[in-house]
């Protein structure tokens, strides 16, 4: 399903969000199934700004471009751009998202080299670019490497939400993971979330997101322009705000490729 | 539109004295400037000029299109590219500069440019009018190139702290001659033959590798140098005209991610055309890499996991090179080489990123040729005074005996301290 690589960062996705809660959908596997399969897209453009904020509160502001599309074979394919500030202006990222076990392919190119390096993708509890997101923050949420389970309902900014624990499932994924345990509160009349939080393999509390300004962007599909993510312990957080969104525009599967990676930012004719 | 600019000042101070060069600090300052225009919904336009100063040697000449003179100029169009795109195809014209090959500190396949060595601890490409043809297929990606007349690369010349010694073939010549001759640099053999590469990539012939295969048919722009003596009627001039042989390359190169580790191989091939001029050679590189995230560490109580509480994360990359000669030059061959080109024979090259945080970071790296048995260590510290503004401060060692590479510059230890500003 289409959701996620980095549009996760953009929308800092991560986008969980389901069907209002109907009768039969009781466990919380069938919410997260119904979720991806309402909200899926087949291909989405936006434009980000993420504001890092460290414990004394000074900001630092990073804005980028982000394509993604479902590829052929049903996979996600997302290509990143930074166009600010000047120092990593340029510096792009391209993830070939694979279900189950097999590791993702991602390539990053740095324009002082003019090259392109394949990086290795199992670091994916590491931190995105010094920000509160760590590289599974942004990839979509894998249904097969997680168990779900309701256990409760709770009301968020007056809305009533599914409350949903969501744990490894599989030995790689708790290895590869620095989350032990996730809750995710989903609002019950869109099914899309709006707040989650993360345990450590102590089950003890490390960040918490939140997922705020939803818009219904095409059909069932949902998406938040705003989210922020706070990492408890160094007191710091991550802002993300979608400034610009195009969903089911027409990408050719090829352009999801390392040397369309090297293009300048300025070429959108993806 | 998208453009970038920025300015570098680089300041050195060098401890020791230098036959060629006395002076112990230099000063350069370079304006780059990047500009790109989307003329149209196919087609965009790159810029990139550069303004560059020094108060020692390196620039003598006020402009050009072509990078073609021996020292730098003070304003030169780095690239100046028109790039059109059709469907699955990307067509650039005008002068570029090209990167080949998978490696991260190497790159064995990659001499579509020449390059400016007059710093060679510093060096860097030198853009070329040329034609690049890109078609991106669905498993494979086709990279056609083709430079009509390429430059040479700029080596150090007498004036310069980095000048290569020469006093191995004026003792030859002096054997020979009887009394030791001038040494004169001025000539050279201009470059004739165009240069056309080919490149095939892949990253899906193998799932989670990446592949490239590329050939290369060129003109060595290091080049060889071959010994005319001139009689004069005061003395004795051995003239070291500079020969660029022509060669086939081809090279095949492969990079994989295990886990947390990233690996590459090439290996590649050089057929010289003419072997009185050159060997012919095999070039093989192995390297890995690793990113270490210090949290991910559960480190006992001691003194170095107080230090380390400080870094964020540790890169190392490692990579090893092997030179291997099928058919060396002949014998009786006149010609000698520069000591710019094959630099590296036997040799192990590491580098080290630590990351203390987005702002700082320090750099070691650390280039060694067994079997000359010398060495080049760098240490830099930077550190991002905000998101325009960066110094850095570091130190460049060489050392080993005074006929290795290394070690012939051995009173070019310096301290540096570089500075950029993005705008």
């Amino acid at each position: 399903m289409f959701n996620k690589p980095f549009i996760a960062l953009l929308c800092l996705s991560l986008n969980l969000s389901m069907l209002s809660l109907s009768a039969w959908a009781q466990t919380g596997l069938e919410l997260m199934q119904q979720y991806q399969r309402l909200h899926e897209v087949d291909s989405q453009y936006t434009r980000s700004s993420m504001t890092l904020v460290n414990k004394k509160g000074r900001e630092r502001v990073r804005t980028m471009q982000t394509y993604e599309k479902k590829s052929a074979n049903g996979e996600n394919r997302s290509l990143l751009k930074f166009l600010s500030p000047k120092k990593i202006a340029n510096v792009g990222l391209l993830t070939w998202q694979h279900d189950g076990d097999t590791d993702d392919d991602q390539w990053l190119y740095l324009p002082a080299s003019k090259r392109v390096k394949r990086i290795a993708s199992a670091g994916k509890k590491n931190p995105f670019m010094g920000s509160d997101l760590s590289f599974e923050d942004m990839q979509s949420e894998d249904l097969q490497a997680h168990t779900y389970k309701i256990t409760g309902e709770e009301v968020i900014n007056d809305q009533t939400c599914w409350k949903i624990e969501a744990l490894p499932a599989t030995q790689k994924e708790s290895r590869a993971s620095a989350y032990g345990k996730r809750i995710i509160w989903l609002r019950k009349d869109i099914t899309y979330p709006v707040k989650m939080t993360f345990y450590n393999r102590r089950d003890a509390l490390i960040k918490q997101a939140t997922y705020e300004e939803l818009k219904q962007v095409k059909g069932s599909a949902w998406r938040h322009d705003k989210s922020v993510m706070s990492t408890l312990k160094k007191s710091t957080s991550t802002v993300v705000l979608i400034e610009k969104r195009e969903i089911g525009l027409t990408i050719d599967e090829n352009q999801f490729n390392q040397q369309v990676l090297k293009r300048p930012p300025v070429v959108h004719n993806l | 539109m998208w453009a970038d600019g920025v300015l570098k000042v680089d300041a050195a101070y060098y401890q020791h004295d230098n036959s060629y060069e006395n002076a112990p600090i230099s000063l350069e300052a370079r304006l780059h400037y990047e500009q790109n225009w989307q003329l149209s919904d196919n087609t965009a336009l790159l810029f990139k000029p550069r303004l560059g100063f020094d108060k020692g040697n390196l620039y003598a000449d006020k402009a050009t299109l072509h990078e073609k003179n021996r020292t730098r100029s003070n304003f030169a169009v780095e690239e100046l590219t028109l790039t059109h795109y059709i469907d699955n195809f990307e067509l650039s014209v005008g002068k570029q500069v090209f990167s080949w090959g998978l490696g991260d500190m190497y790159n064995p396949s990659d001499h579509l440019n020449p390059v400016d060595t007059l710093d060679p601890l510093d060096n860097r490409k030198l853009g070329q009018w040329s034609a690049s043809l890109l078609y991106l297929g669905a498993s494979s990606n086709l990279n056609l190139i083709f430079i009509p007349r390429r430059s040479a690369s700029r080596l150090p010349e007498q004036n310069n702290r980095w000048f290569r010694s020469l006093k191995a073939i004026q003792t030859a010549a002096a054997e020979q001659l009887g009394i030791i001759p001038d040494i004169n640099l001025s000539r050279q053999i201009d470059h004739h033959h165009t240069t056309t590469g080919v490149q095939v990539t892949s990253g899906q012939w193998l799932p989670g590798w990446d592949i490239e295969l590329s050939y290369l048919h060129s003109q060595d722009p290091v080049g060889v140098y071959l010994p005319e003596v001139i009689a004069q009627p005061s003395a004795t001039q051995l003239d070291l005209v500079r020969v660029f042989p022509q060669f086939g390359e081809a090279s095949v190169g492969i990079s994989t991610a295990l886990g947390e580790y990233t690996f590459h191989g090439i290996t590649s091939y050089r057929n010289t055309k003419n072997n009185l001029q050159d060997d012919d050679y095999f070039t093989f590189l192995l390297g890995a890499r690793r990113t270490f995230y210090i949290s991910d560490f559960e480190l006992p109580t001691s003194y170095i996991s107080e230090l380390l509480q400080n870094v964020e994360e540790v890169t190392l990359a490692v990579e090893y090179v092997k030179e291997k000669i099928s058919h060396h030059r002949d014998p009786n061959s006149p010609y000698v080489n520069s000591g710019f080109g094959r630099t590296l024979p036997n040799s192990l090259l590491i580098n080290v990123e630590v990351k203390f945080s987005e702002d700082t970071l320090m750099k070691l790296g650390l280039v060694k040729n067994f079997d000359q048995q010398d060495r080049f260590v760098s240490i830099e510290l930077g550190h991002q005074l905000n998101d325009d503004f960066k110094i850095t401060i570091g130190l460049d060692l060489l050392s080993g005996e005074p006929d290795s590479l290394f070690g012939q510059w051995s009173s070019n230890d310096r301290l540096f301290l570089s500075t950029r500003y993005h705008f």
